[in-house]
């Protein structure tokens, strides 16, 4: 039970955190009503117990699904395998994954249309599997993670100038959506597969990282060249509205959980499927390998949906009435505040950041400390929601300039940084912006939004998750200088 | 002058009893070497989930015998080792060693009683910076060794760490481990002590231990076909 305890242990000092903030916040200056508040108390129940579920079976399942395809595929030294596994693999986990769909059918209301659901799912997915393949291609060709990434930023920038700043905010928001609690672990395996086959062990180390970070700009690629062909100038209406009250809580949760149920299938089956058709046909393990690998899955889907089913049912509409209670308040120095601690704590639980800091004190023997990655990740997030929620206090600034200064540093920076840095910061940049951000954070965000006057709500909804993206790149670059001259003279 | 004396520590820890290891080491300012490794799961409850392994760290530390004892003693106050699925530990004797803390090394003359006729095999460890364990088994290799095995982990000094915010950075290792005959081990030993450069401080460790059985290890020399 050991193992058990240990794992428990370590999801709470994850999740507590983000109780106490709200439980101090509703006791003090935001109560957010009696019901709301059980019901949030029920989700961070259902969030430990499914998190740390997850946890267990990550391990044993996606982890080594995605480890064994890597390392098949290198084996097999074919490149066109590479290119025809990445594609299709790459092409159906983003086109699985629900927050995608969710984000797709947000940008058709806000577009009239025009820029439709399946338009936005297809050319994200197609993206996400160009660029997936394009990062594994660069791992076994030996192509410099700076120089990929100064490419792929350097297209992005040049398709920005044909794009609308509105639209660009949503390109990277599907970079967000599309990096969730299932995808991050599998392209992290995938890659250290694909890296570990390679003799020199300090390459190998550093090329484990990165391919999450370059899979993502293939979403923004994808949406940005889509919507320039469509020639989509303007967005309007509104995102729909959420219910603020909670009257039954054994209602909200009766609304959420058969949605989870179905869409965790949905975006676990790639995956699965995608191991059965290479155990049948190729890794040929023993019949006690999958066995462990199914409980694993098992246990991943269980997991997943008691975590998704506590976000969506108590984080989403405590969020969105905490940003409403503290906007509204004459003093704006508490919601920048809360904004802060808000992006500290919420980083913190989401799953793939913690599936992300143990790989890479694994991958490095425990030379670069998980402690010290979750420190610069939950300081970069917490600034990451302040920017956001100033951006909306304060008109004049935009999304752009965020993005141009952020992403342009990052960029910059990659060349003064150790490879395995630049890697595990782009990575980074990918886990930050999980399930926790894309329901409670975001609902935060959009609280504060709609009670700005001047606010704009389409454009103020979009482009929180991308600069929650942003900013850990920026800093686990940082941490990555500091470790270079810390160690220089050792 | 008295012969220098030294033994090796290998401890089998959870994550949590090798933080609390790791507190002890910098207390006595001892050198170790941490590998990230799985341990099993005993919880038959678990085991039907399919959970079997579970983090471990194994952490090997060089201690002069006359301080062994009282280290040891300190170990099994804090990690209560004589209580069942708390840890493991274990001690091994050393034939030879160098690169120690302050250039101190052991010659294998100086520990001929420790070495037995019946180990006809000896083991080599030898722990360099990230990167550079292929050269040391490239060297065994030229020196009639068959082979090595590369671990890797990280290294923490008995000296003032670096720090970031408070938190200890150690560097990473790589860790070669070579069994060979006793009959060329001195000469494995001293061609990766050369080509290493290990009296030079900061270059590595290399220590060599006994062992008293193997299965599956051949001649290596081609000439000596079985």
């Amino acid at each position: 039970m050991e193992a058990l305890r240990s794992k428990l242990k370590e999801v709470l000092s994850a999740v507590l955190p983000v109780v106490v903030i709200v439980s101090i916040l509703h006791i003090t200056i935001a109560p957010v009503g009696g019901n709301m508040y059980t019901a949030f108390l029920i989700g961070s129940f259902l969030v430990i117990i499914g998190l740390t579920i997850f946890l267990f079976g990550i391990d044993q399942s996606i982890d080594v699904i995605g480890h064994n395809i890597g390392n098949f595929l290198v084996q097999k030294g074919k490149i066109a395998l590479v290119i025809v596994v990445g594609l299709v693999l790459g092409f159906f986990i983003s086109f699985a994954e629900p927050d995608l769909h969710i984000l797709a059918n947000q940008v058709s209301d806000v577009t009239s249309g025009q820029f439709g659901r399946w338009l936005m799912v297809t050319a994200v997915s197609i993206g996400i599997g160009v660029m997936m393949t394009l990062g594994m291609l660069r791992i076994l060709k030996n192509v410099a993670l700076k120089t990929t990434f100064m490419l792929a930023y350097g297209l992005i920038f040049i398709l920005s100038f044909f794009s609308t700043p509105d639209f660009l905010a949503i390109a990277f928001d599907a970079s967000g959506a599309t990096t969730g609690a299932l995808t991050t672990p599998f392209m992290l395996a995938l890659a250290s597969g694909v890296a570990s086959m390679k003799k020199d062990s300090k390459t190998s180390e550093a090329d484990s990282f990165g391919l999450v970070g370059i899979s993502s700009t293939g979403a923004i690629i994808g949406v940005l060249s889509s919507g320039i062909i469509m020639g989509i100038k303007k967005l309007e209406g509104a995102p729909e509205n959420v219910e603020m009250v909670v009257d039954n809580i054994a209602g909200v949760y009766a609304s959420v959980v058969p949605t989870v149920v179905i869409e965790t299938l949905l975006s676990l089956s790639p995956i699965v499927l995608a191991y059965l058709f290479f155990q049948h046909f190729y890794l040929k393990q023993r019949k006690s390998v999958v066995v462990s690998v199914m409980k694993g899955v098992a246990l991943t889907y269980v997991g997943l949906v008691l975590f998704l089913s506590g976000v969506n049912g108590g984080f989403m509409k405590v969020g969105r009435t905490l940003g409403h209670i503290l906007a509204d308040m004459e003093n704006k120095a508490p919601v920048l505040i809360v904004s802060f601690i808000m992006g500290l704590v919420t980083v913190l639980a989401e799953p793939a950041v913690i599936v992300l800091t143990h790989q890479v004190e694994d991958i490095t023997g425990g030379y670069v400390k998980r402690p010290l990655v979750l420190l610069f990740l939950s300081v970069s997030v917490g600034l990451a929601i302040l920017m956001a929620t100033v951006r909306i206090l304060v008109p004049g600034i935009k999304l752009w300039m965020y993005l141009l200064l952020g992403f342009g540093a990052a960029v910059v920076m990659a060349y003064f940084t150790p490879d395995l840095f630049v890697g595990v910061a782009f990575d980074a940049g990918g886990v930050a912006s999980g399930p926790m951000t894309a329901t409670f954070s975001l609902a935060f965000v959009q609280g504060i939004a709609y009670s700005t006057p001047h606010a704009d709500i389409v454009a103020d909804g979009f482009g929180m998750i991308s600069v929650v993206a942003m900013m850990p790149v920026v800093a686990l670059q940082l941490l990555g200088m500091l470790y270079k001259i810390k160690t220089r003279n050792v | 002058m008295e012969p220098y004396k030294i033994k090796t520590l290998t401890l089998i820890l959870t994550m949590e009893q090798s933080k609390t290891l790791a507190k002890l080491t910098r207390k006595y300012r001892l050198s170790s070497t941490t590998v990230i490794a799985y341990g099993t799961v005993s919880s038959t409850f678990l085991n039907m989930l399919g959970i079997k392994s579970d983090k471990r760290e194994i952490i090997k530390l060089l201690i002069e015998e006359d301080f062994l004892e009282e280290f040891c003693g300190a170990v099994n106050d804090k990690l209560q080792l004589d209580k069942p699925g708390h840890g493991i530990a274990y001690i091994t004797n050393v034939l030879a060693c160098i690169g120690l803390d302050g250039g101190k090394s052991v010659a294998f003359n100086e520990t001929k009683q420790l070495d037995t006729e019946d180990s006809m095999y000896q083991k080599i460890t030898v722990i360099v910076d990230r990167g550079q364990a292929d050269r040391v088994v490239e060297i065994a290799k030229e020196a009639g060794a068959r082979g090595g095995t590369i671990l890797h982990g990280r290294g923490s000094t008995g000296k003032e760490a670096q720090t970031i915010f408070g938190i200890e950075i150690e560097p990473e290792k790589e860790i070669a481990i070579i069994i060979i005959p006793r009959t060329i081990s001195e000469k494995v030993f001293t061609a990766i002590h050369q080509g290493m450069d290990l009296d030079s401080p900061g270059k590595g460790i290399m220590f060599v231990e006994p062992i008293v059985g193997t299965r599956g290890l051949f001649e290596s020399s081609a000439a000596n076909k079985a």
